[in-house]
């Protein structure tokens, strides 16, 4: 029992009986699964995740970081890269970001401002993009809804062609 | 990612805390239980205090504390040592109406404390006390020189002769 070297009589021991592991059905499905979860979280499946998409002409180049996966009430950044790759300075070029995407979420801060919000759109406007100049975009989302929210990004600037891109977040709940 | 360390860093300052403090100090529970019963609302607690108000993070930091339970659990029962490390041995206090002081020291009982547990055994002189075992779950059980086993909680009802 408790001391190295016992001057005193100690009760019997209890019979020793080789242990083996069982379990019961329903253990054999549950214990996995909870043995699961932290393993998917220790490999950062349900952390946050960013993504990036590219798309250029010879006209614009535009690259959209974006929150991938996110949790409930976190804050995140949407930005839009956006450059000139013509040989002249664009005027006015037009960030259009699906109403349907922004609008899952809430606290949402455009930066520059919102120039517009249409029925499909939030829209900001970019003036006078030198030569290679690169505009960004900044929104920041809190997630809201949970759930998969897609939408589209298009960046167009008038007699140039229009860049489209699709952007897909999924808010953990 | 961070919550699952949290979880098992805090599982493990706990429950060797309580290994140290000793048995007695946590008496009708086992250590596991102890542990696991003080988390699961600090974890609650925690999820809906701090930054993270997601369910997702909840489910997370209790399904990292029941893995941890559940290891544990496993480890325990099938190695021996381990079994000795997590929830310790029991002690004799008394053997054959002899109070064992070292084990009396060690874990904090007077001798007071255990004439309380053999009245509620019904007994009342010390040489009618073959062992008074401290449990590795805090009780006290007390066999008495009769060969009946008797648990110090077991009859209360009896009057001390």
């Amino acid at each position: 029992m408790t001391a190295q070297t016992k001057d005193y009589h100690e009760p019997p021991e209890a019979p020793t009986i080789e242990r083996r592991l069982r379990f019961y059905i329903f253990q054999y499905i549950g214990i996995p699964l909870i043995l699961l979860i932290p393993t998917l979280a220790i490999f950062g499946v349900f952390g946050e995740s960013s993504r990036e998409v590219r798309q250029s002409n010879d006209d614009l180049a535009v690259s959209i970081y974006y929150p991938e996966r996110y949790r409930y009430e976190m804050v995140s950044m949407l930005r839009i890269h956006v450059q000139n790759n013509s040989g002249d300075t664009i005027p006015l070029v037009r960030v259009e970001i699906s109403k349907n995407y922004i609008e899952q979420f809430m606290e949402i801060k455009f930066l520059p401002s919102v120039t517009e919000i249409t029925e499909e759109n939030y829209e900001v406007e970019l003036e006078a993009i030198a030569v290679a100049e690169i505009r960004v975009v900044t929104i920041e989302l809190k997630a809201e809804e949970y759930g998969d929210h897609q939408g589209t990004v298009r960046v167009t600037a008038e007699g140039l062609e229009p860049i489209s891109l699709m952007i897909e977040t999924f808010v953990f709940p | 990612m961070e919550t699952v360390f949290r979880v098992i860093l805090i599982y493990l300052v706990i429950l060797s805390g309580l290994r140290i403090i000793g048995k007695r100090e946590f008496g009708q529970l086992s250590p596991l239980e102890l542990v696991s019963l003080l988390l699961v609302p600090e974890l609650v607690g925690q999820t809906m205090l701090k930054d993270d108000f997601s369910l997702t993070n909840a489910i997370i930091a209790i399904s990292s504390l029941f893995s941890v339970v559940i290891i544990t659990s496993v480890l325990r029962y099938r190695f021996e040592k381990v079994e000795k490390v997590i929830s310790g041995e029991p002690s004799v206090l008394v053997s054959h109406g002899e109070f064992i002081e070292s084990n009396l020291h060690k874990e904090r009982i007077d001798a007071a404390e255990i004439f309380g547990e053999m009245h509620k055994s019904g007994l009342s002189r010390l040489e009618q006390v073959k062992w008074a075992i401290l449990e590795s779950d805090g009780k006290i059980s007390i066999v008495s020189e009769d060969e009946h086993p008797i648990h110090a909680n077991a009859n209360e009802e009896d009057s001390v002769s």
